[in-house]
């Protein structure tokens, strides 16, 4: 130790005498000093450099600076978003620096891909959403805090429990089975996109979130971009529009230390009215009679087949209120979240590190979900001319879910379906601690009632875990040849990896059906991305040049891997890992995809004068997923402004309108999201029980399609920037056709060729639409400031050809009959099923009035026989409504006065219909279920033969799709409402922000179920707007503080 | 500059020239057919994989049985449901169902059958063997296509490209040619055991289908009465017409000496329709592979695997009122074919008994399927007997020792009464032995898919149907189930739907 702290002295020694005769030489230099303001305001973080040499320093919090100079070097003083400073220091000591904003800077940029674009250049269309309208309510997810901000960008979570996927449509829907989501592109980095991937995710688990590693505080600025022009530069990802997220960054010389928490207290949900035990046990017998059964519910007591046990069924007469079993899975929840973010830097090196953890309960008993986070943004100038960017960010949750889909369940309930559904079909009857389902398994007739499955106690006895854990890398090493020209060399690297871990115990119907089980999937993915581009700027008096040309490669794989165990003979509360005890574990399952993404890009933006604007556009991309000779393809895109406000004879209209411009953009974009090898002619393993045991053999599995290629997407956008009054009021419109063809799509082929279907391309799809901005600064006074904002969106969706001779196909989803149909000249989320007419009477029998399948008895449903042939059949389903909003609206105001704040958003769909596949349980005659109040209150009897709802039967005629299970869909929501009071210590930076928000505040509907914005089926375009068990939205009181210093 | 440019330019370069390999795909969780069907293992493997989908839930593990057994009326179905009152039409769910799954499995033997010859084996008797195997695959699949659906394509080589994917149907007598032609084949190459051992097939099992196919012919549509004496011929061989409960040399097949043998006797079922308790009680195992089994399609109860999933076994069905009473009370083969006695641990009387669920879940059933029995040719040797000699001494001999199997029951119970042993005075015609001949096939094969094709061959249809008490639902376009109307249209002219519907 001695040794080494000698070593130690002796080297500071040497270190002195450097420093010395450093001092020495640079005696000739004096100390500057002096202060740096803007308006009179102390600047600090400002960059002093002596210009031709590395001296430099930064200006601290009043705004001082001290440097040493020669008496004749100059001072080159910058700031981002100011005029850099050049000064002759001329032999003074103390000089003092007034810098002003620059225009340039001042005004807006576009995130374009591989760049920023300044708006007054932009051709083409987006939308953007930045960090002060992130911060006007607390929030954990990035998706609730965009959504209704922006026009003709429809985001809807298809589940609302913690951690559930969202669904992002970006100027409505394109493709068929090619994917709907959009391009995420975080920090320059495409993610790449799961929508093949989630749909192989097993046995309907919720699709991943692609913005689920990502936390709202960390984000910048969120962009859109929407149309041909700007999405172009991801060519053959950007039919469905691209969102670039860029986080925040450290600033040099701004310290930042925030800390931030917030307390959300969800309410629970509303309730359904059911019916009561009694009401309940009254239906069934009927129900049971209706069928020419025995009442079921008669006070006798019922034993199992080999008599050991018994239960009894009471009369209705014995039976009260019961149990509601929404009131009894349901609860208040609370989230809480803290985050710690603490940024800072000087001149050469600047960062941002934060963490995050957060805890959500869920309103349904049993669940919680759990995530942390982790960022660190780096960027350095490591000399004169490199510069890196260094991005990580790691992200991993631990999910509690409430089971895992709600999706479905079967007569007798066999399948692991969702508690919320079980919490509308149990019978009212049956009390929360009683499990009868398994003495129900032993009676002699089991089939005939259901509605005895526990939810509370399937609930408390399943496990149901999702782990997802995030990592995202990237680093960006830029070169800069001189002021013009950068070379960027990008490489970044994303890993996932998620795991479902469930285990039913034998308290569990499904567990005491498999006699304990437990299945176990997990996926790795790896994402490597490799980006190469020039970067080329040039400003003249006249002219504006912004070139960029690159390449790129990205290669994904995804390892998946799959479990399924049942039979352990052991009781245990958590049999997820004694995998060698149960007695039949089925073959293992391995999976593994890989695809290959090469292109090379370019754009060029010219403008002249600042008013006359070019944009041209160029992607070719290679996908591996493609057909042999078909796996190039170029997107080409060209986009056009006019910048009429600057010309002269706009001068007199100028004081009124400050900006005007025409745009104009036309391009192609791709689509690739499908699953990789389907291109391909495969065989594949079939398992099968044969002689003693297990056989394998190999079979045909797809064949080969030698065409296979892209989706193309073309679109024709018009739009329209007015500014008004300086800039105080915006407004943007915009009118875009997009029509998107070779739709990538499962093609029927004669099955006698061994086949059943190819992926293939054919159809068409359009897309028109209308979008309109508006925003602007009502008041804006020191003390009181009123902004607004307001976004209107209307989207016409055409299958305008569904391939040679497909007039149309029919998509299901549930257990129903199906419940969309495609058709030619139709749109994407029309509904088709049956059109009632009341109820068929004793005059309708003897009428011979036509019914399904020669069914007929009084009370149940008439249908129309549209075509007239005698007979109800396929061919008398109409169009009952549609899935997808005509228009969509988002309103925000935000109030300021003094320390206050109060911001508000509503947002409101219009114009869409739901299907409403949870009155197929009790109401429409399902084999089981739990009638509601308001079925009861006016149902068929033979004394009531004037009834809406039908008689009580059990798997009837009554329970298909059909336009009593369409409702409106339209709502406007009071999504937030915030109030936030801001404080400052006096002589101190430290900075205090405290809010209390509520979301989903009020919501104006006409819709029966929990909340319409459902989205039954994930992000399924097949088949949306069904809504089935979904986790309601409840309201939600957050209050948050947050401090600065 | 002019070095940016090469920069740039060598970094495009490199990544065209190097990176294009990258975007060849390689599946490595499927297996490319280019790089398969080239050695003897790759061929015992493609055709194990056709007798998995032969045996897949699409055919004879669940969704053939629904065609050939329910709409025969062997089970007692509710008013409306379709198949009481036999209303399927052209989009019913089992057409396109039997159509896909069986051309799926011809594609894969064709695929198979292709390449086999080329191969070197370690013996050519097993290079027979899966080649006899694949020839009987395939004219089971062609034998229940015709019968289903008529008039079919007929594909015998594999689809090389989409443009060979739909040809014109063939005529139901050059289906039954292929057929016959197949079996032929198949009866020269195969051995009496198949060195693959149980559930492939063997000498015995291509002859004895042959003896049915001709039978098939003889009778309706095609009426092809030249084809008794094939049958008779062919039958011969394999059933001993001097004994008729024994086979003819080589073959060693004979009748079990108790019927229930060839079914498993379930006590307590762990899952059904009809109740379950949580685990299965078995009182006796079938004999599977026995000295009956001609053709047995193997299947074995396997964790999370498909195995067999009768819907008898499933839907706790139960016998249809006709067929509780054709039944004389006293034959020992109707308490094996359904609940007799009130006690039964098994369910409620009259419940089908035959395929009981030996699994925990409705699909993975260990139950073989009886395809072809020996009692089977026994009856058509009476049957081609009568139509060719009338009811000589050999006919009734035959048809006897199916009796004689079922009164002496249980194994150590004392003979039965019943059934009693036929006499001339039973039958001096050839009509009449006709009539006693088709009786017994109802109650040896009650619940095993033999009626509904039987009545349509022997144009008893409609009698059949009166006599179930449902006259109303007879139609004449019964004899043939609808074409999948979706590939009548994907066939672009190639196929004519069948006349009715």
């Amino acid at each position: 130790m001695k040794i080494i702290g000698k070593f130690k002295e002796k080297k500071s020694h040497i270190l002195f005498y450097f420093l010395f005769l450093l001092s020495f030489i640079a005696s000739a230099q004096n100390t500057i000093s002096g202060t740096v303001k803007s308006k009179g305001l102390p600047l600090p973080g400002t960059s002093i450099i002596v210009k031709g040499t590395n001296a430099g320093t930064v200006s601290d919090f009043d705004g001082n600076y001290e440097i040493k100079a020669n008496s004749d070097d100059i001072l080159v003083i910058s700031f981002l978003g100011y005029k850099t400073i050049e000064e002759n220091i001329n032999g003074r000591r103390e000089i003092n620096f007034n810098l002003e904003q620059s225009q340039e800077e001042l005004s807006e940029v576009v995130l374009v891909g591989y760049g920023t674009v300044k708006k007054s250049d932009f051709t083409g269309s987006s939308s953007k959403v930045t960090s002060s309208e992130l911060q006007e309510f607390p929030t954990t997810n990035l998706e609730n805090a965009i959504q209704g901000r922006m026009a003709g960008v429809n985001i809807t979570s298809t589940s609302s429990e913690p951690g559930g996927g969202i669904n992002i449509q970006v100027r409505g829907a394109t493709s068929l089975s090619g994917g709907n989501q959009p391009l995420y592109v975080i920090d320059g980095v495409p993610q790449f996109n799961d929508a093949s991937r989630s749909a192989e995710e097993i046995n309907g688990f919720a699709p991943t979130n692609a913005l689920a590693s990502l936390n709202p505080n960390d984000i910048e600025s969120v962009e859109v971009l929407k149309d041909a022009s700007s999405a172009a530069i991801y060519g053959s990802r950007g039919a469905n529009g691209v969102i670039i997220i860029k986080t925040k960054k450290g600033k040099a010389g701004e310290s930042n230390i925030t800390f931030n928490t917030f307390t959300t207290f969800a309410e629970r949900p509303k309730s359904i009215p059911l019916a009561t035990a009694r009401e309940f046990a009254t239906h069934i017998n009927l129900a049971n009679t209706n069928l020419g059964g025995e009442p079921y519910y008669n006070g006798d007591e019922r034993f199992t087949v080999d008599g050991l046990q018994s239960v009894v069924f009471p009369s209705p007469e014995e039976l009260g209120e019961g149990t509601d079993w929404q009131r009894e899975i349901f609860r208040p929840a609370v989230t809480s979240n803290y985050q710690l973010t603490a940024s800072g830097g000087n001149s050469s090196v600047r960062y941002l590190i934060s963490g995050n953890y957060l805890t959500d309960e869920g309103v349904v008993k049993f669940s919680k979900y759990r995530k942390g986070a982790f960022r660190l943004n780096l960027d350095a100038n490591l000399n004169k001319r490199f510069k890196a960017v260094v991005n990580l960010n790691y992200s991993a949750d631990l999910n509690d879910r409430a089971e895992s889909t709600n999706q479905s369940t079967t007569p007798g309930g066999l399948s692991p379906s969702g508690s919320i559904l079980k919490s509308l079909i149990t019978s009212p009857a049956l009390s929360t601690d009683n499990q009868l389902y398994q003495v129900f398994l032993l009676l002699p007739d089991r089939g005939s009632s259901s509605g005895l499955l526990n939810p509370l106690l399937d609930l408390e006895n399943t496990i149901n875990q999702r782990r997802y854990n995030i990592f995202q890398g990237s680093m960006d090493l830029i070169y800069k040849f001189n002021d013009n020209l950068n070379f960027t060399v990008r490489t970044a690297y994303n890993r996932t990896f998620s795991a479902n871990d469930s285990y039913w115990n034998n308290l569990t119907a499904f567990g005491f059906d498999a006699r304990q089980r437990t299945f176990q999937s997990d996926w790795r993915t790896n994402s490597y991305i490799n980006e190469n581009f020039l970067t080329y700027n040039k400003n003249t008096e006249d002219f504006n040049v912004n070139v960029v040309v690159g390449n790129t490669f990205q290669k994904e794989n995804a390892r998946g891997a799959v479990l399924n165990a049942e039979n352990l003979s052991i009781p245990t509360d958590n049999g997820l890992y004694l995998i060698p005890l149960y007695q039949n574990i089925s073959i293992p399952q391995r999976n593994f995809v890989e695809s290959t993404l090469i292109s090379g890009f370019a754009r060029g933006s010219f403008s002249y004068k600042g008013r006359y604007l070019l944009t041209l556009t160029g992607r070719a991309d290679a996908s591996s997923k493609f057909a042999e000779n078909k796996k190039w393809a170029f997107f080409p895109s060209v986009g056009l402004g006019w910048t009429f406000s600057s010309e002269s004879f706009f001068e007199k209209l100028r004081k009124v309108v400050s900006t005007g411009k025409f745009r104009f953009s036309y391009g192609t974009s791709g689509n690739q999201a499908i699953s990789p090898f389907q291109s391909l002619s495969t065989l594949a393993p079939l398992n099968f029980g044969f002689r003693n045991g297990q056989a394998t053999g190999i079979v045909t599995n797809t064949s080969e399609n030698k065409d296979l290629t892209w989706e193309t997407t073309t679109q024709i956008d018009y739009g329209l920037d007015l500014s008004f009054l300086s800039n105080r009021f915006n407004l943007t419109m915009d009118l875009y056709e997009k029509e998107t063809e070779d739709l990538l799509q499962a093609k029927d082929i004669p099955s006698e060729s061994g086949f059943n279907s190819i992926l293939s391309n054919f159809g068409t799809i359009k897309n028109t639409g209308f979008e309109i901005s508006l925003s602007g600064k009502i008041i804006n006074k020191d003390n009181f400031g009123w902004d607004f904002a307001f976004n209107y969106a209307r989207n016409e969706n055409e299958i305008v050809d569904l391939g040679e001779g497909v007039e149309f196909y029919n998509a299901q989803n549930g257990q129903a009959d199906y419940t969309h149909r495609l058709r030619v000249g139709g749109q994407l989320g029309d509904f088709w099923g049956y059109e009632t007419d009341g109820l068929l009477t004793a005059e309708d029998i003897t009428n011979g009035a036509p019914t399904f399948g020669g069914s007929t008895f009084e009370g149940d449903l008439k249908f129309k026989d549209t075509d007239g042939d005698g007979a109800i059949t396929d061919d008398d389903k109409v169009l009952l409504g549609n899935a997808f909003p005509e228009f969509t609206i988002g309103i925000s105001n935000n109030f300021r006065f003094k320390n206050w704040e109060l911001n508000s958003l509503l947002v409101g769909n219009f114009g869409n219909e739901i299907l409403n596949q949870n009155l197929l349980y009790g109401t429409y005659g399902s084999f089981f279920g739990v009638p509601t109040q308001e079925y009861l209150s006016d149902f068929w009897t033979p004394e009531n033969t004037d009834a809406f709802y039908p008689r009580p039967s059990a798997g009837a005629v009554n329970n298909v799709t059909s336009d009593r299970l369409i409702e409106d869909g339209s709502f406007l929501r009071i999504k937030t409402l915030s109030l936030i009071y801001n404080y400052k210590l006096p002589n101190s930076k430290t900075k205090f922000r405290f809010s209390l928000t509520a979301q989903n505040l009020y919501t104006f509907s006409n819709y029966s179920g929990y909340d319409p914005e459902v989205s039954g089926y994930g992000q399924s375009v097949l088949t949306p707007g069904i809504d089935v068990g979904s986790y309601p939205r409840t309201r939600l009181w957050t209050i948050g503080a947050e401090v600065q210093f | 500059m002019k070095n940016i440019i090469y920069l740039t330019l060598t970094l495009f370069l490199f990544c065209l020239t190097s990176c294009e390999d990258e975007l060849n795909e390689v599946p490595l969780t499927t297996i490319s057919p280019n790089n398969f069907y080239q050695s003897q293992s790759d061929l015992e493997l493609a055709t194990l994989g056709a007798i998995g989908l032969h045996s897949s839930l699409d055919l004879y593990s669940w969704g053939i049985h629904y065609a050939q057994t329910w709409p025969a009326g062997d089970y007692k179905r509710g008013p409306g449901d379709p198949w009481e009152n036999l209303s399927f039409e052209s989009n019913w769910f089992f057409s396109s169902l039997l159509w896909d799954a069986n051309y799926k499995l011809i594609n894969n033997v064709n695929l198979a059958l292709d390449r086999i010859d080329g191969i070197e084996f370690e013996s050519e008797e097993k290079k027979d063997a899966l080649k006899g195997e694949l020839l009987f695959l395939r004219a089971v699949s062609y034998f229940d296509l015709v019968r289903l659906f008529g008039k079919v394509p007929l594909h015998l080589s594999p689809t090389v490209d989409l443009a060979g994917s739909s040809l014109p149907e063939s005529e139901i007598a050059e289906v039954y040619e292929a057929i016959v032609d197949d079996l032929k084949m198949a009866e020269t190459i195969l051995g009496l055991e198949n060195p693959y051992g149980n559930g492939y097939a063997t000498k015995g099992s291509a002859t004895g289908l042959l003896a049915k196919i001709y039978i098939f012919m003889a009778g309706h549509p095609l009426k092809d009465t030249s084809k008794w004496a094939l049958a008779l011929e062919q039958v011969k061989k394999i059933v001993d017409s001097n004994n008729p409960s024994i086979s003819a040399s080589p073959y060693n097949y004979s009748l079990e000496p108790d019927f229930q043998n060839l079914f498993y006797l379930v006590v307590s079922p762990a899952f059904s329709g009809s109740g379950g308790t949580g685990s299965v009680t078995i009182g006796q195992p079938a004999n599977e592979n026995g000295p009956e089994a001609v053709y047995e399609i193997n299947f074995d109860q396997t964790p999370g695997l498909i195995s067999s999933a009768f819907p008898t076994s499933v839907s706790g069905l139960l016998i249809n009122d006709w067929l509780r009473t054709y039944f004389e009370d006293d034959d020992y083969r109707k308490q094996v074919t359904m609940v007799t006695t009130n006690t039964d641990p098994l369910g409620s009387l009259f419940l089908e008994k035959k395929f009981q669920s030996t699994g925990s879940t409705w699909n993975d059933n260990s139950n073989n399927w009886t395809y072809l029995r020996f009692a089977n040719l026994i009856l058509y040797l009476a049957e081609a007997e009568n139509e060719v000699n009338g009811p000589t001494q050999i006919a009734f001999d035959a048809l006897n020792a199916v009796r004689e199997r079922a009164r002496k029951g249980k194994n150590g119970e004392p003979e039965r009464a019943t059934p009693a042993d036929y006499t001339t005075t039973d039958a001096s015609t050839k009509e009449e032995f006709r009539q006693l001949l088709y009786r017994e096939r109802v109650l040896e094969f009650a619940c095993e898919g033999e009626n509904w094709f039987d009545w349509i061959r022997t144009e008893r249809l409609e009698e059949m149907i009166n006599f179930q008490g449902r006259p109303q639902y007879y139609k004449p376009r019964l004899e043939f189930f609808p074409k999948p109307q979706a590939q009548i249209t994907l066939g672009n002219g190639n196929l004519t739907q069948n006349t009715g519907y």
